[in-house]
């Protein structure tokens, strides 16, 4: 009898195709690129599922520089969504993924609402894309510059719009620069959202005291890494304890333990992003610990651990 | 490019502040062209350090580097046996023309690490001037290094180049920038290649020069950029850089760029 630990997870069961993972640990956006280069590196085919760069209608030249600061145990950044469009998405990066096992997710990003709907609608029929994260942390041009996700009534119409024009699953992203994520969380579900993860970064800021000016060349950026760990872990379990879909959890990840919080939390999978940085190898490294853990425990299927603080 | 656990070989503090590794990794010692990078990671910090590739050998690789911060602090106190998470090589490095004879390079203080590899897989078959720019004498390689067995750069590639030291306080070599005895060595040069701080290659970039043919050797003269990098893999678009040609990674379509594809005035490493 085979007794390895069931690891799947399925993230859209509302959808007729579904979302369905050989694992729960995911590479959120921003980090992978379009999966490529690490795929030289890492065994890649082994993940739970790669979430691509975000992308825009247009290619976008993306933020000055300086994009990277280092702070105290996490990381800032302002690439500015720099990215190669979704035409050029479709032609040159899908085709790739077509032939890989692990399902690609592609982050969509926008300034208006009828951009996320065209990036979507481009995207129907492409081969290779089992998925789509919508970013709703971009600023809503046609709003003055409000980020989508810090509305609960603006979240839901652009997660309505996009559900409308896409037959792919559909995971909304959600900002955590917002008073009470949990009304978020729950306009974007009414929407038809299949799936939540959360967190994206948290605005922040460093200054160089020396130059006196900011050390971004964007002055602000988001903060991600180890630092905004507990924050997200608390987003998570609040979103978790009033949404009926699937959660995936992001925010800090370094490790299988820190992975194993936020399932434990309501997360039925989870995002690892800044950790690559340090080591490219760390997403099988915790698919590997969460599996020796359930061994330990006894746990057969991941969705045992799913929510026990609740 | 691979990611190893690596023992180093040997670890010295080669001049106040600097310290030159010797790291056991055969596929990078192997692999490794000049002007490409490895990248360490470094206790407790979230970013992989890069350092350049100073030398090899069949089986080893070295890295010189001045110590500046946390990272190069951590692993300046590293010692023989320890091992390091390395990953490389990385990046596109330094192109010697096919038709170029003579190489003048340019080394702005620790930004000799490269070009001494450069210099070692160029001779010798071709004839190199290297200019070392410091800002003192104690920054400057020491000729104790260049004995033949010392861990130093192999003394037989010091006899080969034209060496030529230059401090800004006149302790060592001619006083001055080696910005500005550069244009002595124009016409001799058929190819020239740099590694220092942005502010050298911005004042190599607007050094006036009389005839075409030496202004075409200057633009394409072949310069090593340092920036913080996020993946250092060409992933994540966080060391990107502006160029005539668009925005360019410095970890992937680099470090090594052309001199007038950079956007100078919009250069802010």
């Amino acid at each position: 009898m085979d007794n390895s630990p069931n690891l799947c997870v399925q993230l859209a069961p509302g959808h007729s195709a579904g979302l369905s993972l050989s694992n729960p640990v995911m590479i959120a956006s921003g980090i992978f690129g379009y999966g490529e280069e690490y795929a030289q590196l890492v065994e890649i085919q082994k993940l739970g599922a790669v979430v691509c760069k975000g992308t825009t209608l247009a290619p976008r030249r993306g933020n000055p520089q300086p994009r990277l600061v280092e702070t105290a145990s996490g990381l800032l950044n302002s690439v500015g969504l720099e990215n190669i469009g979704v035409e050029a998405l479709i032609r040159e990066e899908a085709p790739k993924w077509a032939s890989w096992q692990v399902p690609v997710i592609v982050n969509v990003a926008g300034e208006t609402i009828e951009e996320y709907v065209e990036v979507v609608t481009r995207l129907e029929g492409v081969q290779g894309i089992s998925g789509i994260e919508l970013n709703i942390s971009c600023p809503n041009v046609s709003a003055g510059g409000a980020e989508f996700g810090m509305n609960p009534e603006i979240a839901a119409r652009v997660t309505a719009a996009v559900k409308g024009a896409s037959s792919l699953p559909l995971m909304v992203k959600l900002s955590p620069n917002v008073t009470d994520i949990r009304a978020i969380a729950l306009a974007v579900q009414e929407a038809g959202a299949d799936a939540i993860s959360l967190i994206n970064t948290l605005k922040g800021m460093a200054f160089a005291v020396d130059k006196g000016k900011p050390r971004l060349g964007n002055i602000t950026g988001g903060l991600s890494g180890p630092a905004i760990k507990p924050v997200a872990l608390r987003m998570v379990y609040e979103v978790a304890e009033v949404v009926r879909v699937p959660v995936v959890g992001c925010g800090g990840i370094a490790s299988a333990s820190d992975a194993l919080e936020f399932i434990m939390c309501g997360a039925s999978a989870v995002q690892v992003g800044t950790a690559n940085f340090t080591d490219p190898g760390i997403g099988l490294t915790i698919v590997k610990g969460i599996e020796e853990f359930m061994r330990e425990k006894k746990v057969e299927r991941l969705t045992d651990l799913a929510g026990l603080a609740h | 490019m691979r990611q190893i656990s690596a023992p180093i070989i040997s670890s010295e503090e080669v001049t106040s502040n600097t310290h030159l590794v010797w790291i056991d990794a055969a596929e990078i010692a192997s692999s490794g062209q000049p002007g490409q990078f490895v990248t360490i990671y470094c206790e407790n910090l979230l970013l992989r350090r890069p350092f350049s590739i100073h030398q090899v050998n069949s089986t080893q690789f070295a890295i010189l580097f001045k110590v500046v911060g946390e990272g190069t602090t951590w692993l300046s106190r590293q010692r023989e046996g320890d091992r390091i998470d390395v990953l490389g090589p990385l990046g596109a490095g330094f192109n010697i023309t096919p038709s170029a004879r003579n190489l003048l390079m340019v080394a702005g203080g620790i930004g000799l690490a490269p070009l001494i590899f450069l210099a070692q897989r160029a001779l010798p078959r071709h004839a190199i001037t290297l200019i070392h720019g410091a800002s003192t004498s104690a920054d400057l390689y020491p000729p104790s290094l260049l004995r033949p067995g010392s861990p130093g750069i192999p003394s037989h590639l010091f006899e080969e180049i034209r060496f030529i030291p230059v401090t800004e306080d006149g302790s060592a070599g001619e006083k001055g920038m080696s910005t500005s005895i550069l244009p002595r060595f124009l016409n001799w040069a058929d190819q020239i290649f740099a590694c220092g701080p942005a502010a050298m290659y911005q004042a190599m970039a607007r050094i006036p020069l009389p005839t075409q043919e030496n202004k075409l050797k200057m633009e394409t003269c072949q310069v090593s950029l340092e920036t913080i990098m996020g993946c250092g893999i060409g992933a994540c678009y966080g060391c990107t850089i502006n160029t005539r040609k668009g925005t360019k990674r410095v970890c992937r379509d680099g470090p090594v760029f052309r001199m007038d594809d950079i956007l100078w005035q919009e250069v802010k490493i």
